[in-house]
């Protein structure tokens, strides 16, 4: 893609919020369950985030991931399958499924790929 | 053309089962690869995609219009997936039941809050703020803005500080910090029209990390 993280990714608490709702892909939840496991610092991290969801505390993250705010249509993964979509608007929805990690989104492009296949 | 969701819906509660038919084959394919990504067994995502479309058929008479039904399909799949990966012991917190930090809050032991409000007034306030924001996406969408749209999703949805998302997007980290302001700014501009006080959402508060 265009754009390119220049070191490892942080793991930040709206990471958590989005893998403990399971809103992630398939990679970035195992590279979170990886880092969870070798650090407790993190786990101390997701163990505030289960209390504070007890509390009953808002998340943007998991407001804007669970309403998907953002989410191109299904016509627009379509066109963007297809390589018909601007450039502006097809790095877009690249930065969308691998930087943002849309797990639904990536759920639509799998089920066109293998409707396409077909 | 396509008929839409909500027109489908209506079809639904009124018995029209080609209706159904025509939902079932609309969606059951995306819900399928999201289950299979994550079950890791095509038997057993069969089984989930089932239950939630059965979910959605129990639930269709009393949907509320403003629903969209991805939405609702998918949140419903994922507590689906969460309950079959915790039966099978293979849910992620599951292992670590013995860490004292996470096993007295993952069993609930954290004990009731002073202020729970109720489920249904956090929905409401959710979905207000799940609305303002997609007006917000449509415009920047509309006018082409996506690197605006791609500083706003750094920021909420991945809680990256200023400088992380300057340099990930290669822009002036001052212009990011501008339009993280301008942004707070009009949220809670729009919160407010829709009586909602911006207060109710934390990450609103601060103009900055």
């Amino acid at each position: 893609m265009s754009d390119t993280v220049s070191s490892v990714p942080l793991i930040t608490p709206q990471d958590l919020e989005a893998f403990l709702d399971e809103t992630l892909t398939e990679e970035e939840l195992a590279r979170i369950e990886s880092a969870l496991r070798e650090q407790p610092t993190l786990r101390r991290e997701l163990a505030r985030i289960l209390e504070r969801r007890d509390q009953g505390e808002h998340s943007v993250a998991a407001i804007w991931r669970r309403f998907q705010v953002s989410c191109p249509s299904r016509e627009e993964l379509a066109l963007f399958l297809a390589k018909k979509l601007p450039r502006p608007q097809a790095d877009y929805i690249r930065f969308h499924l691998e930087v943002i990690a849309c797990a639904i989104c990536q759920a639509n492009l799998d089920d066109l790929q293998s409707a396409q296949a077909q | 053309m396509q008929i839409s969701d909500k027109l489908l819906l209506e079809r639904i509660r009124q018995g029209d089962s080609e209706a159904w038919t025509q939902l079932v084959a609309r969606y059951q394919g995306r819900l399928l690869a999201s289950a299979r990504r994550r079950l890791r067994d095509p038997n057993l995502a069969q089984d989930v995609v089932q239950e939630t479309l059965l979910a959605l058929h129990q639930a269709a008479p009393h949907l509320q219009h403003s629903w969209d039904l991805q939405t609702f399909l998918f949140s419903v799949l994922r507590n689906k997936i969460i309950d079959q990966l915790r039966k099978q012991g293979r849910h992620p917190l599951q292992q670590w039941a013995d860490d004292p930090q996470l096993a007295s809050v993952a069993s609930g032991g954290a004990g009731p809050s002073t202020w729970f409000r109720h489920q249904e007034r956090r929905d409401l306030e959710a979905r207000t703020l799940a609305e303002v924001l997609q007006q917000l996406v449509s415009e920047w969408k509309g006018h082409g803005d996506y690197e605006r749209l791609k500083v706003v999703e750094l920021m909420f949805v991945k809680g990256w500080p200023n400088r992380q998302v300057a340099a990930f997007l290669k822009i002036d980290p001052q212009r990011v910090a501008n339009i993280r302001f301008a942004v707070l700014e009009r949220i809670r501009s729009l919160l407010r029209k829709r009586q909602l006080s911006p207060d109710v959402f934390p990450e609103l508060q601060s103009a900055d990390t």
